[in-house]
């Protein structure tokens, strides 16, 4: 019985990863109960290396946890919810993080998805719309009159 | 654990897969052969979403080949035709018109698989994804609801495409629950996603107006569909249930979802619609239906108006003398007083519709649940009386001195008194269980929260008891007089003294966490029932509103009340408080906001 399972990213490069840390990846975990694993590589085709290499990582450092579900208004906290590890982890640019969030839905790791969603969230949630559109090259395509609505909504919550 | 779940998941996602793309394998590029191989060599294990692919083009090896900027990711080229299978993914011809954009649309969804190329060029006119929008829709809106409220708004002027989470019912569902003091009416949070099936939501989806730009759609066929299409569309319970559900699509086709989202998300704006939805009050909702971003408008409105006081005050009249004690819900209002009546007041008219009598001195403190009410009088007895008929059933003799307060659960009755005991009754027969005596003041107010009795006596401590031993458990001092009221949820004690102060208590370490300045006499009364609000009486004749967490007091009513305030309660809407001028004041937060299903 192997112990180990091997990932191939698209990229080619080979990954191993514990059992019971492949277990976060619902893709992985039914994939070794379906067809069983051997020691031949799993192809993660939407998956580039450099990101495999942190959904791994986060799986190897998590392979322990219980996680428990937690409520919203603490994952709302500034500092309710993120572990010092995570926060670390977290530290990366967007394009790797949302690549990050792609990959754990992909794979179907569930407690990073919520990860990356919550960091997005808080990178977006303080920002003005302006500064959203440049941040991410998000083009204005409201007409003047779905502007003028947009605004009128909103001004209902204000 | 994880297979029931897929099963469940699988089924749900019933509908979407049917509309799902064939594989894409025999035009896959040549970067996602493996992916395609893999997928075909199981063919029959859910293995690989079939059009997984399309949605996960930007980690394809077709863009991660060499490292991306993180521009290339973020606005992905829609035409890419890596994975798809007709050449209907080319880039588009000049656009049509927004409705016959839509027809088009509609009609191609019923018989044709779906495109994210066509449904990205028909929201963007750049013909750009932008990292939102390629999200998988649940997941894009987890990120919305985790941004939370302000945000919301924020979001909802970045872009069309963004706009549209503004739009979602669910959105707006998830952020009402999260706030944390808030709630709706009991069957309201979960009644309602009982109703909503998938089937009949995507069935909703096809018949809506797709796409329709945010003004132009609404004339069309979606005039008449208000928010709860949108609801139902998205109907998707929890953000646990949402994140389930994301997973396992990994498995069953989430590739369509973005697609899908697109096209039913975008729903005309029932604020530009002629019937007014969300927004209207007068609009019929279909039964179990709720439009939940009017219901965050008329909380977050509410919350406003307690803030700034804003409130329809209601006097009613009719008492004989001083009023002790009120407690009341959705539908009435129950007072005691020193005329030796209870009056039941109907909480819509403000009539006085009951009268009852029983007592034979002044009615100091009432409790009442469903089945009973519980009163204490003067005349140093307790009455458990007999709802339906308004005639006692019980009446409970034992101490020496009037009672002064009373409190319940369902097996036992609490009173104190001024004979300076607490006594435990049996509820159902009223038989006397046991006496603790301790307090070296009368003992002014009782609260019983599972096992746990709370007392404040005018020897100024507070006293935590076991209900079930009797036993003393912990003594909480630091006010420097006697003590006219407590309150305790089961973690939290709020005291009101002499001292004209307020403290907040850790009922388990028995640690003054908080101490509340402002009241100019004796704090008479207080309420407080979990959360961050405590609104309190004192004889200063003010009512106060306190946020006990900073301490601040957030609201000074006045001048309406002539003398003491001898009881105060609230809810979300609303303060009733009563005084020695025998007036019962209702301060009405909710004006004419829509609070029927806002607790």
């Amino acid at each position: 019985m192997m112990n180990a399972i091997q990932l191939q990213a698209s990229d080619g490069q080979l990954f191993a990863i514990d059992r019971e840390a492949a277990a976060l990846s619902s893709l992985v975990h039914n994939l070794a109960c379906d067809v069983g694993i051997d020691s031949t590589p799993i192809p993660m085709p939407n998956v580039a290396g450099a990101t495999l290499a942190k959904v791994v990582e986060y799986c190897t450092h998590h392979r322990d946890d219980v996680r428990l579900c937690k409520d919203v208004a603490d994952l709302l906290q500034d500092d309710g919810l993120v572990e010092p590890w995570d926060r670390r982890f977290l530290a990366v640019d967007d394009d790797t993080l949302l690549r990050m969030l792609h990959a754990a839905d992909y794979m179907g790791v569930d407690a990073l998805v919520e990860l990356c969603c919550v960091a997005i969230a808080r990178l977006i949630r303080d920002l003005p719309a302006d500064a959203i559109r440049s941040r991410f090259d998000i083009t204005d395509d409201f007409s003047a009159l779905e502007r003028a609505q947009i605004a009128a909504e909103a001004a209902l919550c204000d | 654990m994880k297979s029931g779940s897929q099963q469940e998941s699988d089924s749900g996602d019933g509908d979407s897969r049917r509309t799902n793309p064939p594989p894409p394998c025999a035009d896959a590029g040549t970067g996602v052969a493996s992916a395609i191989n893999i997928g075909c060599a199981h063919e029959g294990l859910p293995i690989y979403p079939s059009g997984a692919t399309n949605m996960y083009t930007p980690t394809s090896p077709l863009s991660l080949s060499q490292p991306s900027s993180m521009r290339s990711f973020m606005k992905l080229p829609v035409g890419q035709p890596s994975s798809m299978p007709n050449s209907r993914a080319l880039p588009a011809p000049p656009q049509p018109p927004a409705a016959r954009c839509n027809m088009k649309r509609k009609d191609s969804f019923v018989g044709t698989p779906l495109r994210l190329q066509d449904t990205c060029r028909a929201t963007s006119t750049g013909g750009q994804l932008d990292f939102l929008t390629h999200l998988p829709y649940e997941i894009a809106m987890v990120v919305v609801i985790y941004a939370d409220f302000p945000a919301i708004t924020t979001i909802s002027e970045v872009s069309r495409s963004w706009s549209r989470f503004a739009r979602d019912n669910a959105v707006w569902r998830r952020l009402f629950l999260q706030q944390r003091e808030w709630r709706t009416a009991r069957a309201l949070a979960t009644a309602y996603y009982h109703t909503a099936r998938p089937e009949r939501a995507f069935a909703r989806a096809t018949d809506s107006p797709m796409l329709s730009s945010l003004g132009a759609g609404a004339g069309a066929s979606g005039a008449c569909t208000p928010c709860v299409g949108v609801g139902e569309q998205s109907a998707s319970g929890d953000i646990a249930a949402l994140l389930t559900s994301r997973i396992l699509s990994a498995y069953s086709g989430s590739s369509l979802r973005p697609a899908i989202a697109l096209q039913h998300m975008v729903a005309p704006s029932p604020t530009l619609s002629a019937g007014g939805g969300f927004d209207g009050r007068s609009q019929q909702r279909p039964r179990g239906a709720v439009g939940w971003r009017h219901l965050f408008q008329q909380r977050l409105a509410l919350d406003r108006n307690w803030s700034s006081g804003t409130a329809d005050v209601h006097v009613l009249t009719g008492h004989a003398d001083s009023v002790y004690c009120v407690q009341y819900d959705h539908d009435k209002i129950v007072t005691g007083s020193r005329d030796r009546t209870i009056r039941v007041w109907d909480s819509t008219t403000l009539q006085c519709v009951r009268t009852l009598t029983g007592h034979d001195a002044s009615v100091l403190c009432l409790k009442y649940d469903n089945a009973t009410l519980v009163t204490g009088s003067s005349d140093a007895t307790v009455i458990v009386w007999n709802w339906g008929a308004g005639t006692p059933a019980l009446r409970l003799v034992s101490h020496a001195a009037g009672v002064l307060d009373v409190a319940f659960n369902d097996e036992y009755i609490v009173s104190c008194s001024k004979d300076c005991t607490i006594k435990v009754w049996r509820r159902d027969d009223g038989r006397l269980l046991r006496t603790m005596a301790g307090h070296r003041g009368p003992v002014n107010a009782v609260q019983l929260c599972g096992t746990r009795i709370v007392s404040a006596s005018g020897d100024s401590l507070i006293k935590m008891w076991d209900i079930k031993t009797g036993d003393l458990i912990r003594t909480f001092s630091g006010h420097t007089r006697g003590l006219a009221c407590v309150q305790f949820d089961g973690r939290t004690i709020v005291s009101g003294s002499s001292d004209q102060l307020i403290k907040v208590w850790d009922a388990e370490t028995g640690v003054c966490k908080q101490t509340l300045r402002g009241h100019k006499d004796l704090v008479r009364t207080l309420h407080y029932a979990g959360g961050h609000r405590a609104v309190s009486g004192s004889y200063d004749q003010t009512v106060k509103v306190w946020d006990i967490t900073t301490g601040k007091c957030t609201l000074d009513l006045k001048d309406m009340h002539t003398s003491w305030v001898f009881d105060v309660q609230f809810s979300a809407s609303r303060i009733v408080s009563t005084s020695q001028d025998q007036k019962i004041i209702i301060w009405d937060f909710a004006k004419d906001l829509d609070v029927a299903d806002i607790n």
